[in-house]
């Protein structure tokens, strides 16, 4: 009987090591993680303004030009380091409702930390909504990531009738970024 | 491949293999009131309970990094889409450092008193289902989305324990144990208790407005002193091991537990473990973000403009404002956290030949086993978790193979597993005790595939039970 138990002890022994040999991990690669690559799609509102044709009438004769109706405003966001790293592609979507009896000109310019011009982007206003989309592809996203400032300019093109302050309808803008990032792991 | 082996085992604090395996003298720390079968024992210092486990729901370790030539970023995002909020990842590690028994008040006392230090980990996440999501999708296909910010729920706890634990066998039919606690906490992190949410919709005055409401805290303690500059390998060690000795933050509680023998087939065993805090004061770091902004984007005042001819937009005026709308706060106020609470119960039905001769043997009292060789029954184990308890049944079989050898098997369910198959064996030579707990077996050919897997194994001293 003694016997017969050191005999079982001896199989259980090789029973119990076997399972802490043959524990193994199979074909396991954790290189992998580094080739981890998000690819997330962010939806951003930019900048927004409704001017009321009676504002535009207030105004002596009308002058809305580049130089009286314009705006810089600092926009230092896609210089970050999570853009300037991450960012790959990005679209710009202006949409303009104009109620108003005239046409516009609008004007987004694009300037780095030390105000040199990165890009302008020029949308005639000649209808009552005007989309307009505008692209960076990876070649030219530096455009993006080195803006520092922003500025909005608009100009009444000439025409009729004369806007006063009774003047009703108005020029509005609505504005988004589409920006695509690609995050890797290292 | 030992070494690999432990990498990789680090499960769930369901100690079912342990648990009324009373032939193994650390099973009184899972039940104080366990069925003693020694006069006295002590632990190889160090090398006495080592355990580790470790544990994720869903989706295994082998499912993302499997060499199987499908691309990463594929399987990351089958992981992304099949996991959600429910899914837990846990890891545990336990090491005594050493842990004694003893019979006190002469041979016929009913009484024996255990105690002992050891250290503990733990680390617990709920998948942040909503947040991974977000950095996955980001929100431009999730317009109308609000992602949740009580998704993010995690802690992690490095801990020393100082128990001592009284057991008192009342009668042959019942025996009750309590074991007290000192808890001697080195590092807490935890973020269970947040609320929130961030959401892109449709805007008014402009395409989208973002809407970000936030009550997010992430406590600390024993992190911040570690992660100065200036702190290195030794002074980490020196910071570490002073408050791992009571120089850290405190704590106390306690285990409770019963055996209840109705007949000599039927046994009904319960325990509490863990019901006590610690008062985390020590190197406080807490960080909160609380508050609301709605934002549309820059409003250019043309109207202003034109009419007045100053004013401009600001977008340094939108960031300050989101900023004083967030104010991030580092409080370091003491704060109060309560351990994991586990519950095990358990019903166990004895059977099969008797055999006087192994009893005579082993000189092992009547009420070990009853003279039965072999046992069966159910056990359930509950954790408390900051949304609700894990739960695992277990059936099992144990079986006297001999004097030298007992074993036991588990079939558990739980979150992780419904495949989970336990081994445990405790072999006696000479006095000398070594036990060896491993579950999930039937995933031991690839370990990595498994979604938790535990090992337990420990050396002890026992000195025979005579009577």
């Amino acid at each position: 009987m003694p016997l017969l138990i050191k005999k079982y002890n001896t199989i259980l022994l090789l029973i119990l090591s076997s399972f802490l040999m043959f524990s193994c991990v199979k074909d396991v690669d954790f290189d992998q993680a580094e080739t981890l690559t998000i690819e997330p799609v962010i939806d951003a509102s930019l900048f927004y303004f409704e001017l009321s044709a009676s504002s535009v009438g207030n105004a002596p004769n009308n002058d809305i030009t580049p130089l009286s109706v314009q705006d810089t405003t600092k926009m230092d966001v896609f210089s970050k380091p999570f853009f300037k790293e991450n960012l790959q592609e990005a679209a710009f979507i202006f949409e303009f409702e104009n109620t108003s009896q005239r046409e516009f000109n609008a004007k987004i310019v694009f300037y780095d930390v030390a105000y040199n011009q990165l890009d302008e982007i020029d949308i005639l206003i000649n209808g009552p909504t005007i989309s307009r989309t505008h692209r960076y592809a990876p070649s030219e996203i530096d455009k993006i990531t080195n803006t520092e400032y922003l500025k909005l300019e608009l100009e009444l093109l000439p025409g009729t009738p004369l806007l006063d302050p009774n003047s009703t309808g108005a020029l509005s803008l609505k504005s988004s970024g589409t920006f695509f990032m690609n995050i890797d792991a290292d | 491949m030992i070494i690999l082996f432990f990498g990789f085992f680090v499960n769930a604090q369901n100690k079912q293999l342990l648990y009324n395996f009373t032939d193994i003298p650390q099973s009184l720390m899972v039940n104080p009131g366990a069925t003693i079968q020694n006069n006295a024992f002590f632990g190889i210092p160090a090398l006495s309970g080592i355990y580790a486990g470790v544990g994720t729901s869903e989706v295994s370790l082998y499912d993302l990094f499997a060499d199987d030539g499908v691309d990463f970023n594929t399987k990351v995002r089958n992981a992304v889409y099949s996991i959600n909020t429910n899914d837990v990842q846990r890891i545990n590690e336990q090491l005594e450092l050493f842990n004694v028994g003893i019979k006190i008040g002469g041979l016929f006392s009913k009484n024996y008193i255990s105690f002992g230090i050891y250290q503990e980990l733990n680390a617990f996440n709920y998948w942040p289902e909503d947040l991974a999501i977000l950095a996955y999708e980001g929100n431009s296909s999730n317009i109308g989305r609000a992602f949740n910010l009580s998704h993010l729920n995690a802690k992690g706890e490095l801990l020393t324990v100082f128990h001592v634990g009284f057991h008192r066998k009342v009668n042959e039919q019942f025996s009750y144990g309590v074991r007290a606690k000192l808890y001697s906490g080195i590092i807490d992190i935890s973020s269970t208790k947040n609320k929130g949410s961030f959401l892109t919709s449709l805007g008014v005055d402009n395409t989208y407005i973002h809407t970000l409401i936030s009550d997010v805290e992430v406590r600390t303690s024993g992190v911040a002193e570690l992660r100065e500059e200036d702190v290195e390998g030794d002074d980490v060690f020196n910071i570490l091991k002073n408050r791992a000795l009571l120089g850290g933050n405190i704590g106390a509680g306690v285990d409770f537990g019963v055996t209840y023998n109705a007949n000599d087939r039927w046994t009904y065993t319960a325990s509490l473990q863990d019901f006590g805090f610690i008062h985390n004061k020590t190197d406080i770091e807490t960080y909160t973000l609380k508050g609301e902004y709605a934002l549309e984007g820059v409003e250019i005042p043309f109207d202003d403009i034109v009419n007045g001819g100053s004013v401009s937009a600001d977008w340094q005026e939108i960031v300050d404002e989101i900023e004083e709308a967030f104010p991030r706060d580092t409080l370091r106020d003491a704060y109060t956290t309560m351990r994991p609470l586990k519950l095990n119960g358990a019903v166990i039905y004895r059977f099969g030949r008797k055999n006087k001769k192994v009893l005579d043997e082993c000189n092992c009292t009547s009420e070990v086993n009853n003279g039965y060789p072999s046992s069966m029954g159910a056990q359930l184990f509950a954790e408390t978790h900051s949304r609700y308890p894990q739960l695992a049944l277990t059936l099992f079989y144990y079986r006297r193979l001999s004097n030298f050898f007992r074993l036991k098997t588990t079939y558990t369910i739980d979150k992780f597993s419904k495949t989970n198959i336990g081994l445990g064996i405790s072999s006696h030579f000479a006095n000398f005790n070594f036990y060896l707990l491993a579950d999930n077996l039937l995933e031991y050919y690839n370990i990595s595939n498994a979604n938790s897997a535990s090992l337990q194994f420990g050396f002890n001293y026992i000195f025979p039970k005579k009577d």
